[in-house]
């Protein structure tokens, strides 16, 4: 990038907010999986106003942007795919109001969500979703991708919580859209817009979410079958059997084998199991707990055990969090992660059609997920060395993306599309909705220079 | 630069295993203070794996990430990946050390200062510790072994120490020619100069046929605890940090609490004797004990934030900033003070303490003045009266 343009946007930003040092262009070019970019300078706004001027310069001299939360992202979504800026919002990290009276609060876009629910605490409140990243992964990260996470089930995704937003346009105009209040229908829902748009369409610089009670009890349970498909039918009767569960996590065999080597814990043997958690008042919480447990048992599940104490269920969760990376045990160099979701009935379908894609291709699909909303995590593993294995897993993928749409179901359920997914969007969307989806991205953004390439099939691809 | 690390299989796998999940944004102190991901843990495992593919050249950056690691093990207590963070970071120093790439000049200045006056400081052992050891027997299987700090810097908390142990009728001594434990030489890579100065003491150790070891720096505690059996296992030494100890004659009633604290106190866990060495309870068990009300920091155990001594030498502004936001933690807490079990914690958090914040103790100290053994805690001023 031509220095000239490096200099002013230090004069945007100052000398303590800007980098053009290799190492950080290295570790700004990535995020968790294989897709790698090539950022010309990272910089760090600490106002809507450096963004505004940034994203001006930008537009100006046609150079990408990519705006980045705490880039967990797992479809490469912030990545710089094309030489340019990456806009690092990890400095502005404050939260700036916690309106008890009106159940909300208002946070700069880098904060994480773990740092807003840890503030929240003390006054028994939080944000429910909660990514297996809430640890680290920001709120603006979090309502740019729709992120979801265990707990999506009862209290939905992101979509479901943020009230409004302040957002700066890839033109540079800052605009404050959405209200305080709980409804509204003024005008076109531009938050709405936003969300979920995976940093193309604008830049969050601030969010504001509705917040709501901690629950009074929680409890857990687990439930062990002997294939994933009657993990799946269980799942499904307890999901329409009025019991409104706070999670449903499923873990296959294989997955479950590979915990319990990482973390040394152990499981009975079974062809897959089931994490079941309620939350809610403490006088109906093992009451439902109990309904949920007859249930798997009538769908022939081997064994269910409720969990003794909170350190037992926090060890489950641990366990779950942590399913991806003891995959690795498994010797694979890449992994592909889906995130399919289906319609919740089609959940045992599509647990089948998993198995049987992966004995067709012969190719390991270690399989989690949240089953009880329907997303699920198929984990295509190969060894981009060996290009028979490669070919074999570039199918099978191919196969469960398919299959999840021809279920009535949807490529991405949390994640995103980003980078990793884009070849795959037609399947699920029409020329002519994709075709609209890009006229309002030209609206936006005339001159593509906000997070360029992602969601949208390159001409290759498509 | 060049400089291009190999690893073994082992360390290689653990490498490997990072896949940038970004979870250790959350508890890494440095990446906190410079909300820059290459000072994290997952920037830092990154920008070895690029050294060790010859992606990037050694430089003066680089070389600044990999000394600025307090190697506080915060992140492999989130890490999902169990990725065993500071082993990579301490065999690439150990790499550097060896291809005379590394440590930095300040830290070779006091590896010097080990070798030629015997410990880290270059410091005089102060009369009143001197007088001390003086009245000590020449022969004991039990040794208290003082460390660096304690011994040069805060000697009161060793001559507390004596005391107690006197009270409660235990034989003991000390190596009068104590060198280094050696523990931050291995923590920058040196690690030749490490095993010398291990082998030093070894040989002390062997010469008195010490059996027991009680030390109140949690650094010595894990270097004798855990880098001993393996230079020597022939020699069967049980080890104690100070705090096991004085739980044990607390518990037992064999040491009494005479005097009523009448203060609110935050226990501090250092890295090295939490994370490293599993002691939590100990500590809180002896607060409790002396009847100490105590409020716990929102990050404690396994996740308390780290203070920042390990990089004080040459980082001393980094180092700040770790310890003035643990500070501001314990502020928002309205306690009289912060006790800590290590003294470089201690000596860190006593030299940074901002004026709103109290006392700053050592655990054995409030133990000794608890107990009647001693009558001031220089520490705290105007609050006892």
């Amino acid at each position: 990038m031509d220095q000239r343009y490096i200099d002013e946007l230090t004069g945007i930003v100052g000398a303590e907010n800007i980098s053009t040092e290799i190492l950080e262009l290295e570790v700004y070019s990535r995020d968790p999986t294989v897709v790698k970019g090539r950022a010309e300078v990272i910089i760090w706004p600490r106002t809507p106003e450096d963004v505004s001027e940034i994203l001006r310069l930008a537009n100006k001299i046609k150079k990408p942007v990519y705006p980045r939360g705490a880039g967990s992202s797992l479809c490469g979504g912030p990545v710089p795919v094309k030489p340019g800026i990456v806009l690092c919002m990890e400095r502005m990290n404050r939260i700036l109001e916690i309106d008890i009276e009106n159940l909300q609060f208002l946070a700069e876009a880098g904060v994480s969500i773990r740092e807003i629910n840890d503030t929240l605490k003390p006054h028994s409140l939080f944000i429910p979703p909660d990514p297996a990243s809430e640890v680290s992964c920001t709120i603006g990260g979090c309502v740019a991708n729709n992120a979801g996470g265990i707990h999506a089930v009862k209290y939905g995704t992101f979509r479901d919580w943020v009230l409004g937003l302040e957002i700066v346009l890839p033109t540079g105009e800052i605009i404050t859209t959405g209200t305080r209040t709980r409804k509204s229908v003024s005008g076109y829902d531009l938050t709405g817009l936003i969300t979920g748009s995976e940093g193309t369409l604008a830049v969050i610089t601030k969010v504001r979410a509705k917040l709501t009670p901690l629950p009074e009890s929680r409890m857990v349970m687990t439930a062990f079958f002997s294939n994933p498909e009657d993990a799946g039918k269980a799942s499904f009767k307890i999901m329409v059997g009025n019991l409104n569960p706070s999670a449903i996590e499923l873990l296959d065999k294989t997955t479950m084998d590979t915990i319990s080597q990482y973390l040394r814990m152990k499981f009975p043997p079974a062809g897959a199991m089931l994490i079941i958690e309620f939350d809610g008042p403490i006088n109906e919480v093992p009451d439902r707990l109990g309904k949920a447990g007859s249930i798997c048992k009538d769908e022939g599940a081997i064994e269910v055990k409720v969990s003794e104490s909170e350190e037992e269920s926090l060890k489950l969760w641990t366990a779950r969090k942590t399913a991806f990376q003891s995959l690795a045990i498994l010797g694979k160099a890449s992994i592909l992660i889906e995130d399919i979701t289906v319609p919740i009935s089609k959940v045992p379908e599509m647990l089948r059609r998993i198995q049987e894609i992966s004995k067709k291709n012969n190719t390991l699909i270690p399989t989690f997920g949240h089953v009880g909303d329907g997303n699920l995590h198929p984990h295509v593993l190969y060894d981009e060395e060996n290009s028979d294995e490669y070919t074999r897993a570039m199918n099978a993928t191919d196969e469960i993306f398919k299959t999840a749409i021809e279920l009535g179901g949807t490529i991405s359920g949390e994640h995103g599309v980003g980078v990793l997914k884009r070849k795959f969007f037609p399947l699920e969307h029409r020329a002519e909705e994709i075709m609209l989806m890009k006229r309002i991205k030209s609206l936006l953004d005339p001159n593509n220079i906000l997070n360029p390439d992602k969601i949208f099939p390159l001409e290759a691809e498509a | 630069m060049n400089f291009r690390p190999t690893f073994s299989k082992e360390i290689n796998y653990e490498l490997n295993k990072c896949f940038r999940c970004s979870f250790c944004r959350s508890q890494c102190p440095i990446y906190q203070s410079k909300l820059n991901e290459t000072w994290n843990a997952r920037g830092r495992m990154l920008m070895v794996q690029l050294l060790r593919n010859g992606t990037i050249t050694l430089d003066d950056n680089v070389l600044h990430r990999i000394y600025t690691c307090a190697l506080c093990k915060s992140c492999e207590e989130i890490c999902p990946g169990l990725v065993k963070v500071t082993d990579i970071i301490r065999e690439t120093r150990r790499q550097l050390a060896e291809a005379k790439l590394g440590p930095l000049p300040e830290h070779m200045q006091m590896s010097e200062n080990i070798s030629k006056t015997g410990n880290v400081l270059s410091k005089q052992r102060p009369p009143e510790l001197q007088e001390a050891i003086d009245n000590l027997p020449q022969r004991s299987h039990t040794i208290i072994f003082m460390g660096c700090v304690a011994q040069y810097v805060y000697p009161k908390q060793l001559i507390t120490l004596f005391k107690i142990m006197r009270e409660v009728g235990l034989e003991f001594t000390v190596l009068r020619d104590e060198t280094c434990c050696g523990n931050f030489l291995n923590e920058l890579g040196l690690r030749e100069e490490f095993l010398k100065a291990l082998a030093e003491n070894a040989e002390r150790l062997r010469r008195l046929r010490v059996e027991k070891i009680i030390t109140l720096c949690p650094m010595c505690y894990n270097t004798f605890k855990h880098d001993l059996p393996e230079l020597a296992p022939e020699l069967k030494v049980a080890v104690q940090h100070s705090t096991q100890f004085l739980e044990e004659v607390l518990r037992n009633q064999i040491l009494k609490p005479t005097r009523p604290l009448k203060m609110k106190l935050t226990y501090k866990d250092p890295c090295h004797l939490g994370r490293y060495a599993k002691i939590y309870d100990e500590p809180r068990n002896i607060l409790e004990l002396i009847g100490a009300e105590t409020v716990e920091p929102e990050r404690s155990r396994e996740f308390s934030r780290c203070c920042g001594g390990t990089i004080r030498i040459p980082y001393s502004d980094l180092r700040n900033s770790l310890s003035n936001r643990f500070f501001e933690d314990v502020l928002k807490m309205k306690v009289d003070g912060v006790v800590t079990a290590c003294p470089s914690c201690f000596h860190n958090l006593y030299s940074t303490a901002p004026y709103d914040i109290r006392g700053v103790f050592d655990i054995v100290e409030i133990v000794g003045y608890a107990t009647g053994i001693i009558d001031r805690l220089e520490e705290l001023t105007g609050l006892l009266e």
